[in-house]
Protein backbone atom coordinates (compact mmCIF):
# COMPACT_ATOMS: atom_id res chain seq x y z
CA UNK A 1 0.00 0.00 0.00
CA UNK A 2 1.56 3.34 -0.76
CA UNK A 3 2.20 5.50 1.49
CA UNK A 4 0.23 8.77 2.65
CA UNK A 5 2.29 12.12 2.24
CA UNK A 6 1.11 14.40 4.10
CA UNK A 7 2.10 18.53 3.65
CA UNK A 8 3.21 20.16 7.03
CA UNK A 9 1.39 22.70 8.71
CA UNK A 10 4.56 25.06 7.39
CA UNK A 11 3.97 23.85 3.79
CA UNK A 12 0.31 24.62 4.57
CA UNK A 13 0.43 28.03 6.02
CA UNK A 14 3.44 28.95 3.12
CA UNK A 15 0.60 27.93 0.61
CA UNK A 16 -2.18 30.26 2.09
CA UNK A 17 -0.11 33.20 2.87
CA UNK A 18 1.25 32.71 -0.64
CA UNK A 19 -2.00 32.72 -2.34
CA UNK A 20 -3.27 35.83 -0.36
CA UNK A 21 0.22 37.83 -1.08
CA UNK A 22 -0.23 37.35 -4.11
CA UNK A 23 -3.91 37.36 -5.13
CA UNK A 24 -5.36 40.03 -2.39
CA UNK A 25 -7.81 39.55 -0.09
CA UNK A 26 -9.35 36.33 -1.33
CA UNK A 27 -13.41 34.88 -0.27
CA UNK A 28 -12.74 31.00 1.19
CA UNK A 29 -14.19 29.40 -1.72
CA UNK A 30 -10.99 30.74 -4.31
CA UNK A 31 -8.25 29.99 -0.90
CA UNK A 32 -9.97 26.65 -0.45
CA UNK A 33 -8.94 25.98 -4.46
CA UNK A 34 -5.65 27.69 -4.09
CA UNK A 35 -4.16 26.28 -0.62
CA UNK A 36 -5.45 22.66 -1.41
CA UNK A 37 -7.63 22.16 1.21
CA UNK A 38 -10.94 20.59 2.19
CA UNK A 39 -13.24 23.46 3.82
CA UNK A 40 -13.45 22.33 7.39
CA UNK A 41 -9.84 21.70 7.12
CA UNK A 42 -9.48 25.28 5.58
CA UNK A 43 -11.44 26.69 8.72
CA UNK A 44 -9.46 25.32 11.32
CA UNK A 45 -6.69 26.43 9.32
CA UNK A 46 -7.23 30.23 9.00
CA UNK A 47 -8.92 30.27 12.72
CA UNK A 48 -5.39 29.41 14.36
CA UNK A 49 -3.90 32.23 11.45
CA UNK A 50 -6.06 34.37 12.64
CA UNK A 51 -4.96 34.15 16.16
CA UNK A 52 -1.69 34.34 15.38
CA UNK A 53 -2.46 37.37 13.53
CA UNK A 54 -1.08 36.52 10.36
CA UNK A 55 -4.29 36.48 8.43
CA UNK A 56 -7.53 38.49 9.20
CA UNK A 57 -10.74 38.60 8.03
CA UNK A 58 -12.30 41.63 6.46
CA UNK A 59 -15.83 43.64 6.43
CA UNK A 60 -17.22 41.15 3.12
CA UNK A 61 -16.17 37.83 4.44
CA UNK A 62 -12.69 37.66 3.05
CA UNK A 63 -9.34 36.79 4.12
CA UNK A 64 -6.70 39.12 3.90
CA UNK A 65 -3.09 39.24 5.01
CA UNK A 66 -1.54 41.38 7.62
CA UNK A 67 1.91 42.77 7.64
CA UNK A 68 3.01 39.98 10.61
CA UNK A 69 1.82 37.57 7.90
CA UNK A 70 4.03 39.24 5.38
CA UNK A 71 6.93 38.99 7.80
CA UNK A 72 6.36 35.31 8.15
CA UNK A 73 5.77 34.53 4.69
CA UNK A 74 9.45 36.12 4.01
CA UNK A 75 11.00 34.50 6.85
CA UNK A 76 9.24 30.97 5.58
CA UNK A 77 10.75 31.69 2.11
CA UNK A 78 13.83 32.07 3.20
CA UNK A 79 14.50 29.16 5.61
CA UNK A 80 12.78 26.80 3.50
CA UNK A 81 15.81 25.70 1.90
CA UNK A 82 17.74 25.82 5.30
CA UNK A 83 14.72 23.30 6.38
CA UNK A 84 14.28 21.13 3.13
CA UNK A 85 18.56 20.50 3.97
CA UNK A 86 17.51 19.17 7.47
CA UNK A 87 15.12 16.98 5.70
CA UNK A 88 12.10 18.70 6.77
CA UNK A 89 9.28 18.42 3.92
CA UNK A 90 7.28 21.42 3.43
CA UNK B 1 45.89 22.91 13.38
CA UNK B 2 44.31 24.25 16.49
CA UNK B 3 43.97 27.61 15.52
CA UNK B 4 41.97 27.26 12.16
CA UNK B 5 39.53 24.26 14.55
CA UNK B 6 39.37 27.30 16.78
CA UNK B 7 38.39 29.59 14.30
CA UNK B 8 35.82 27.43 12.61
CA UNK B 9 34.45 26.36 15.95
CA UNK B 10 33.96 29.94 16.62
CA UNK B 11 31.87 30.46 13.64
CA UNK B 12 30.26 27.35 13.52
CA UNK B 13 28.48 28.42 17.07
CA UNK B 14 27.87 31.91 15.72
CA UNK B 15 25.74 30.19 12.57
CA UNK B 16 24.48 27.70 15.12
CA UNK B 17 23.12 30.58 17.29
CA UNK B 18 21.89 32.86 13.79
CA UNK B 19 20.05 30.02 12.18
CA UNK B 20 18.39 28.95 15.83
CA UNK B 21 17.69 32.76 16.23
CA UNK B 22 15.33 32.32 12.48
CA UNK B 23 14.05 29.21 13.39
CA UNK B 24 12.57 30.14 16.67
CA UNK B 25 11.47 33.73 15.71
CA UNK B 26 9.53 31.44 12.50
CA UNK B 27 8.12 28.71 15.36
CA UNK B 28 6.86 32.40 17.22
CA UNK B 29 5.14 33.87 13.87
CA UNK B 30 3.97 30.89 12.25
CA UNK B 31 3.24 28.73 15.52
CA UNK B 32 4.97 25.46 14.23
CA UNK B 33 6.47 24.19 17.98
CA UNK B 34 8.86 21.90 15.58
CA UNK B 35 10.86 24.71 14.29
CA UNK B 36 11.37 25.62 18.19
CA UNK B 37 12.55 22.08 18.99
CA UNK B 38 14.94 22.43 15.94
CA UNK B 39 16.12 25.83 17.12
CA UNK B 40 17.06 24.53 20.75
CA UNK B 41 19.23 22.24 18.92
CA UNK B 42 21.10 24.51 16.97
CA UNK B 43 21.65 26.88 20.47
CA UNK B 44 22.22 23.24 22.17
CA UNK B 45 24.59 22.50 19.49
CA UNK B 46 26.42 26.08 19.33
CA UNK B 47 26.99 25.96 22.90
CA UNK B 48 29.04 22.61 22.42
CA UNK B 49 31.50 24.19 19.62
CA UNK B 50 31.66 27.13 22.23
CA UNK B 51 32.98 24.31 24.95
CA UNK B 52 35.49 22.73 22.21
CA UNK B 53 36.33 26.11 21.40
CA UNK B 54 37.39 27.17 24.27
CA UNK B 55 39.35 24.45 25.76
CA UNK B 56 41.23 24.84 22.19
CA UNK B 57 42.82 27.83 22.84
CA UNK B 58 42.94 27.15 26.66
CA UNK B 59 41.24 30.03 28.09
CA UNK B 60 40.92 28.10 30.93
CA UNK B 61 44.89 29.29 32.01
CA UNK B 62 43.31 32.83 33.00
CA UNK B 63 40.65 31.29 35.11
CA UNK B 64 42.84 29.50 37.64
CA UNK B 65 44.78 32.96 38.34
CA UNK B 66 43.41 35.59 40.39
CA UNK B 67 41.19 36.63 42.99
CA UNK B 68 38.31 34.02 41.64
CA UNK B 69 40.50 30.88 41.55
CA UNK B 70 38.46 28.97 38.89
CA UNK B 71 35.13 30.41 40.42
CA UNK B 72 34.91 27.61 42.80
CA UNK B 73 34.90 24.76 40.15
CA UNK B 74 38.24 23.77 39.74
CA UNK B 75 37.64 20.24 39.09
CA UNK B 76 35.90 21.97 35.70
CA UNK B 77 38.68 24.09 34.79
CA UNK B 78 41.02 21.37 35.14
CA UNK B 79 39.07 19.57 32.23
CA UNK B 80 39.36 22.12 30.29
CA UNK B 81 43.15 23.00 30.52
CA UNK B 82 43.74 19.37 30.42
CA UNK B 83 42.20 19.17 26.76
CA UNK B 84 39.19 17.10 27.40
CA UNK B 85 36.68 20.11 26.67
CA UNK B 86 35.28 18.01 23.87
CA UNK B 87 33.98 15.21 26.81
CA UNK B 88 32.17 18.28 28.46
CA UNK B 89 30.51 19.30 24.72
CA UNK B 90 29.61 15.45 24.09
CA UNK B 91 26.41 16.05 26.04
CA UNK B 92 25.48 19.07 24.15
CA UNK B 93 25.48 17.15 20.96
CA UNK B 94 23.62 14.18 22.15
CA UNK B 95 20.67 17.07 23.62
CA UNK B 96 20.84 18.88 20.55
CA UNK B 97 20.39 15.89 18.04
CA UNK B 98 17.75 14.66 20.36
CA UNK B 99 15.71 17.78 20.00
CA UNK B 100 16.51 17.96 16.07
CA UNK B 101 14.62 14.17 16.38
CA UNK B 102 11.52 15.14 18.42
CA UNK B 103 11.02 18.52 16.60
CA UNK B 104 11.15 16.60 13.07
CA UNK B 105 8.67 13.98 14.80
CA UNK B 106 6.39 16.58 16.09
CA UNK B 107 6.46 18.51 12.67
CA UNK B 108 5.55 16.06 10.50
CA UNK B 109 2.50 15.20 12.02
CA UNK B 110 -0.48 17.24 10.20
CA UNK B 111 -3.39 19.08 12.34
CA UNK B 112 -6.30 16.38 11.47
CA UNK B 113 -9.85 17.13 11.09
CA UNK B 114 -11.15 18.29 14.94
CA UNK B 115 -9.26 16.34 16.19
CA UNK B 116 -5.87 16.89 18.05
CA UNK B 117 -5.39 13.85 19.78
CA UNK B 118 -2.60 13.01 17.21
CA UNK B 119 -0.53 16.06 17.30
CA UNK B 120 -0.83 16.00 21.55
CA UNK B 121 0.07 12.78 21.43
CA UNK B 122 3.58 13.29 19.24
CA UNK B 123 3.79 16.56 21.64
CA UNK B 124 3.90 14.29 24.75
CA UNK B 125 6.10 11.28 23.01
CA UNK B 126 8.58 14.24 22.23
CA UNK B 127 8.27 15.67 25.82
CA UNK B 128 8.29 12.31 27.54
CA UNK B 129 12.05 11.00 25.26
CA UNK B 130 13.40 14.77 25.66
CA UNK B 131 14.38 14.21 29.48
CA UNK B 132 15.47 10.94 29.26
CA UNK B 133 17.54 11.08 25.94
CA UNK B 134 18.95 14.59 27.78
CA UNK B 135 20.06 12.43 31.04
CA UNK B 136 22.91 10.72 28.84
CA UNK B 137 26.24 11.87 29.96
CA UNK B 138 27.59 11.19 26.72
CA UNK B 139 31.94 10.34 26.77
CA UNK B 140 30.98 7.93 23.91
CA UNK B 141 31.10 9.25 20.41
CA UNK B 142 29.69 5.66 19.55
CA UNK B 143 26.59 6.62 21.14
CA UNK B 144 26.08 9.84 19.45
CA UNK B 145 26.72 8.12 15.91
CA UNK B 146 23.94 5.83 16.98
CA UNK B 147 21.96 9.34 17.79
CA UNK B 148 22.63 10.59 14.35
CA UNK B 149 21.78 7.19 13.05
CA UNK B 150 18.61 6.97 14.30
CA UNK B 151 17.83 10.60 13.52
CA UNK B 152 18.91 10.48 9.75
CA UNK B 153 16.81 7.26 9.65
CA UNK B 154 13.35 9.47 11.02
CA UNK B 155 14.24 12.17 8.46
CA UNK B 156 13.96 9.24 5.49
CA UNK B 157 11.24 7.72 6.95
CA UNK B 158 8.80 10.41 7.36
CA UNK B 159 10.16 12.72 4.23
CA UNK B 160 11.83 11.17 1.89
CA UNK B 161 14.25 14.13 0.82
CA UNK B 162 16.64 14.31 -1.53
CA UNK B 163 19.70 12.24 -0.39
CA UNK B 164 21.93 15.07 -2.09
CA UNK B 165 20.98 17.10 -0.39
CA UNK B 166 20.18 16.49 3.53
CA UNK B 167 22.61 13.45 3.86
CA UNK B 168 25.27 16.52 3.71
CA UNK B 169 24.77 17.60 7.20
CA UNK B 170 24.25 14.06 8.70
CA UNK B 171 27.13 12.70 6.57
CA UNK B 172 29.53 15.75 8.14
CA UNK B 173 28.03 15.34 11.70
CA UNK B 174 28.16 11.56 11.75
CA UNK B 175 32.12 11.77 10.37
CA UNK B 176 33.28 14.18 12.79
CA UNK B 177 32.10 11.85 15.71
CA UNK B 178 33.68 8.78 13.89
CA UNK B 179 37.18 10.79 13.70
CA UNK B 180 36.75 11.29 17.14
CA UNK B 181 36.86 7.42 17.21
CA UNK B 182 40.16 7.26 15.36
CA UNK B 183 41.91 9.11 18.50
CA UNK B 184 44.52 6.05 18.90
CA UNK B 185 45.68 6.43 15.02
CA UNK B 186 45.51 9.72 14.28
CA UNK B 187 46.57 11.03 17.84
CA UNK B 188 45.36 14.76 18.84
CA UNK B 189 44.45 15.95 15.40
CA UNK B 190 41.82 13.83 15.49
CA UNK B 191 40.23 15.72 18.02
CA UNK B 192 40.59 18.93 15.97
CA UNK B 193 39.55 17.57 12.49
CA UNK B 194 36.58 16.23 15.02
CA UNK B 195 35.76 19.86 15.92
CA UNK B 196 36.50 21.29 12.48
CA UNK B 197 33.73 18.55 10.63
CA UNK B 198 31.03 19.36 13.39
CA UNK B 199 31.98 23.27 13.22
CA UNK B 200 31.20 22.92 9.49
CA UNK B 201 27.73 21.70 9.26
CA UNK B 202 25.96 24.92 10.72
CA UNK B 203 28.43 26.79 8.63
CA UNK B 204 27.09 25.44 5.44
CA UNK B 205 23.32 25.61 6.41
CA UNK B 206 24.08 29.49 7.58
CA UNK B 207 25.48 29.56 3.84
CA UNK B 208 22.39 28.05 2.25
CA UNK B 209 20.31 30.72 4.31
CA UNK B 210 21.88 33.21 3.27
CA UNK B 211 21.68 31.82 -0.48
CA UNK B 212 17.49 31.61 0.29
CA UNK B 213 16.96 35.34 0.57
Amino acid sequence: MARRKYRSWAGIVLDILEALASEGPLPPTRLMYRANLPYNRLREVLAKLIEEGLVKETENRRYEITERGLKALQLLRETRKLLESLGYRF
Amino acid sequence: MPLAAFLVAFFGSLSSFSISLRLCTLSRLVGDKSFCLLGYSFITYGVGLIIEAVNIVGVGFWLTSGPHGGFGRPELVERLLSGRGILLATPMYAVAYSLAAAGIYVGHVELRNSDERTVARSERFAAAALPFLAQLYIDYNIVLLVLLAILATMVYHYYRPPVSRSIVFYGIAASSHAVTLLVIVLGAHAVYLSTLLRSAAPLAFYIVALRGR
